[in-house]
């Protein structure tokens, strides 16, 4: 019942080795830039895991949070050309599926096409596709070269099926196609939905290399446990399930970021300056949680559905660090502020990259790189379903119920553990400007993935007071809990 | 004074639509996309109702309905002009200029859409002053000017007309038609003619809010303070969201907020915009003012909905685009939205 989180931010890399609440033990390392992160990642997994007398065999859950996707997406050519398939909109649609796509993203567009038919905003089926010119326009696609598919519909997220009936289609020319459906990408708005699944296919092939190779080095060293990656919105998802969305792994380590900085404290509100990398940024913990972005983030350029950590850089025009800090809701450093700092959370080695302004930087609580490994190892699993609520109480209580077992039997397909997911928020969001109860529902599962441990484990060291100094150790024993 | 509406104007205008939303009007970044679109082919021109022939016809146009629905099922501009035709038909007329329903929200680039694709004059003024959630909220209807006859273009090919409707069931039974169309349609209404609007339109709100909207943009980066100041936004309360409820049909939803420098409790009441805002039960800000949410990270503009517990947000009073909205004794209040205990 042991697990080791790895965080892999602007080149850092740092590893966790989160062992049972009951002994309590925790250790870290981290070591600096490399081309072959999965390689020390690795080494420094089997390292603590030698210093604890551990076999590698014994840990059940590997948590990876990791900023590849967003190195890719610096990358075109390393991106997969794709096909970018919507229903729902006419055959001359008003915003063409790609519009508003910046280059070189755009060239990696190499077939749109845009069918009628669609879903309503009751979820009910308003139209078909036509399948024909579905299954020539995917030929035309592949001889253009698209390796990946992206298809969105109109209100999928509340009936997949035309989707579903698309994605069979592209399989009937090409069984092995990378197809990302948008209604396996949280929220509303199609453009949105459809610009995080296009994300998605492009990143298909680098992501899938990312993870086999890490997942390689980690066997070679005797590591055979189960491979979950972080996501933006601060949860983890297994590694199988997640290679359908490598978009969603953008901001994983801002959020891993955010919840070790919560665990770490044990604080269920702070504003968190992150000073471990050379841009400095100021996020929030909401709830226990990252505080995310609206109901949309921009992601190279495109607006997505995807959420993402809230973050304020105050090197941006005009944004001084206590004025995101006061944005942030700590006003003159009342509110609780965490300083993420280089070294290991008691050391700093040179000062935190543009040493906090007085005022901010008092009574703050410091803490080290390898925070986000402490994050991502006590992240959780989490998954949602959406369901339009019907007027009838009695109706509104089966769409419930039934929105309530999706969204469990989705958290559990992604990794959580069965016997200890729960039901952990129920929205109802109003339909704005329709009469009645008009009301979309949104209920989010989450749980522990499947053998880890139950409360979260804090990181050694932590809290300490600033201002720190002294050079971080390449590894260090962690105290017991019961010492902290 | 005539002045075009050109494409770098685009997100400026859209931006000050947002704030004038007050909560709602829609999310306007599809419309956005639409208006750059429309502009890129060709400016519109803006010009003062009064430089128009005192008989000539304007119609009205703009999208009704859900803007989840806007959101999902992409507004057609063709379906603007669809309406605006069958409405013109209807009336036996051919408009000389299109005016926008409201100014809050996306329907402000709509009606800039509506007027680019149909190569008329956009009339520098609107109905509301900001966004209201029903066409008997419009100025000419709360001075007896039906909103009747009206056109509704739906995005799978419905073309309607309405005649005429008693005033009392007219918004319900124009969303009950918007709801079987799809959710969320083309109106062209108030097909009035230009000595009338004269005499009841919110004139200059128009370019009020592309004034807005650049003022937002150039201070969104800035200090809270500073950014408030720039858009001449009033009783300013910085303050953290503890709880909220939803609107039903039979009451309208509120938040809980807590003033982050005196802990001051804050009441934010709203449907499907901002209504109103208390601090420790005294009211400093209601209906027709428009009361805006800013995150207070990002200053992004936030609508109702959006406003999660734990959060930081800014709740302001915008100045009116035009004092008629307030001076008006027709002018919408609170009791228009079930605060004297009647169904909102």
């Amino acid at each position: 019942m042991l697990r080791v989180g790895v965080d892999l931010c602007d080149g850092v890399i740092s590893v966790a080795l989160l062992g049972e609440p009951s002994d309590g033990r925790a250790t870290v390392a981290h070591a600096g830039a490399t081309d072959h992160f999965e390689e020390v990642a690795a080494d420094l997994a089997a390292r603590l895991c030698a210093a604890e007398d551990l076999d590698p065999s014994a840990i059940s859950s590997l948590l990876v949070s990791t900023d590849q996707a967003s190195l890719a997406l610096q990358d075109p050519g390393s991106l997969t050309p794709i096909g970018l398939l919507r229903i729902g909109t006419g055959p001359t649609p008003a915003l063409p599926p790609g519009a508003g796509w910046p280059d070189p993203f755009k060239e990696l567009i190499r077939f749109g096409a845009a069918y009628r038919g669609g879903i309503g905003y009751d979820g009910r089926v308003r139209g078909l596709p036509a399948l024909d010119v579905v299954r020539r326009d995917v030929r035309s696609a592949l001889e253009l070269g698209c390796r990946a598919f992206a298809v969105s519909c109109t209100f999928a997220a509340l009936n997949p099926r035309l989707e579903l009936l698309v994605e069979e289609t592209i399989r009937e020319s090409c069984a092995p196609a990378f197809v990302a459906l948008s209604h396996e990408v949280r929220g509303v708005g199609l453009q949105d939905r459809e610009n995080a699944a296009a994300l998605d296919a492009m990143l298909s092939t680098p992501a899938t290399r990312a993870v086999d190779r890490f997942r390689r080095a980690m066997t070679a060293r005797g590591f055979n446990a189960s491979l979950f990656l972080g996501r933006g919105d601060g949860t983890v998802l297994a590694s199988e399930s997640c290679l359908r969305h490598p978009a969603t792994t953008i901001g994983s380590t801002a959020a891993a970021a955010l919840t070790g900085a919560a665990v770490s404290t044990g604080r269920d509100a702070a504003i968190v300056v992150d000073a471990r990398h050379r841009e400095i940024s100021v996020g929030a913990v909401t709830q226990a949680r990252p505080q995310l972005t609206g109901r949309t983030s921009t992601i190279a350029g495109l607006r997505t559905s995807l959420p993402m950590p809230e973050l304020l850089r105050p090197v941006s025009p005009g944004v001084s660090l206590i004025d995101a800090i006061r944005r942030m809701g700590g006003a003159s450093a009342a509110g609780p502020v965490v300083v993420l700092a280089q070294g290991d959370g008691t050391a700093s080695p040179g000062g935190p990259p543009g040493a906090l302004p007085d005022g901010c930087g008092e009574g703050a609580t410091v803490l080290g790189t390898t925070t986000g490994a402490f994050g991502i190892a006590n992240s959780r699993v989490s998954a949602e379903a959406l369901r339009i609520l019907p007027e009838a109480p009695s109706a509104a209580e089966a769409v419930l119920e039934e929105a309530r077992e999706e969204a469990l039997e989705r958290a559990i397909a992604g990794g959580a553990d069965p016997g200890r997911v729960r039901i952990s928020g129920e929205h109802h969001i109003r339909v704005s400007y329709l009469p009645g109860r008009s009301a979309r529902l949104r209920v989010e599962a989450s749980g522990p993935t499947d053998r880890q441990a139950a409360p979260p484990s804090s990181p050694p060291g932590a809290p300490a007071s600033a201002p720190a100094s002294g050079p971080a150790p390449a590894t260090t024993r962690s105290p017991s809990l019961g010492e902290l | 004074m005539s002045w075009l509406l050109e494409r770098a104007d685009t997100a400026a205008f859209c931006a000050g639509a947002d704030l004038l939303g007050g909560g709602g009007g829609g999310d306007s970044d599809v419309v956005e996309q639409l208006l750059d679109a429309t502009l890129a082919q060709a400016p519109v021109r803006v010009i003062d109702v009064s430089e128009l022939p005192e008989s000539a016809l304007v119609i009205h146009a703009g999208a009704l309905g859900a803007p989840d629905v806007v959101r999902e099922r992409h507004f057609a501009p063709s379906d603007l002009e669809r309406a605006i035709q069958a409405l013109a038909r209807h009336v036996g007329r051919t408009p000389a200029a299109i005016g926008a329903i409201q100014v809050g929200g996306l329907n402000a680039a709509a009606a800039a859409i509506a007027a680019g694709v149909n190569g008329l004059p956009l009339v520098d003024g609107d109905l509301m002053g900001r966004a209201f959630p029903r066409l008997v909220h419009t100025r000419p209807a709360r001075h007896g000017h039906a909103p009747t006859p009206l056109a509704l273009a739906g995005p799978e090919g419905h073309l309607g007309v309405l005649g005429e409707s008693p005033q009392e069931s007219l918004d319900e039974l124009v969303a009950g038609m918007a709801m079987s169309m799809g959710g969320a349609v083309a109106i062209a209404c108030h097909a009035m003619d230009a000595r009338t609007l004269n005499s009841l339109g919110l004139a200059g709100t128009i370019r009020r809010c592309l004034d807005l909207g650049r003022s937002y943009l150039s201070g969104r980066g800035d200090t809270t303070d500073e950014l408030l100041s720039r858009l001449g936004a009033t009783g300013v309360s910085v303050a953290r969201v503890v709880a909220g409820v939803e609107a039903t049909s039979s009451s309208p939803g509120h938040t809980t907020l807590t003033r982050t420098d005196d802990g001051s409790v804050v009441r934010l009441d709203h449907i499907d915009e901002f209504l109103g805002v208390s601090i420790n039960g005294r009211s400093v800000a209601e209906v027709p003012t428009v009361v805006i949410a800013l995150d207070g990270h990002s200053h992004r503009v936030l609508h109702v909905g959006e406003l999660a517990v734990g959060h930081t947000v800014v709740l302001a009073a915008l100045r009116p685009v035009s004092d008629t909205m307030l001076d008006d004794a027709f002018a919408v209040g609170m009791d228009a939205f079930g605060f004297d205990g009647s169904t909102p």
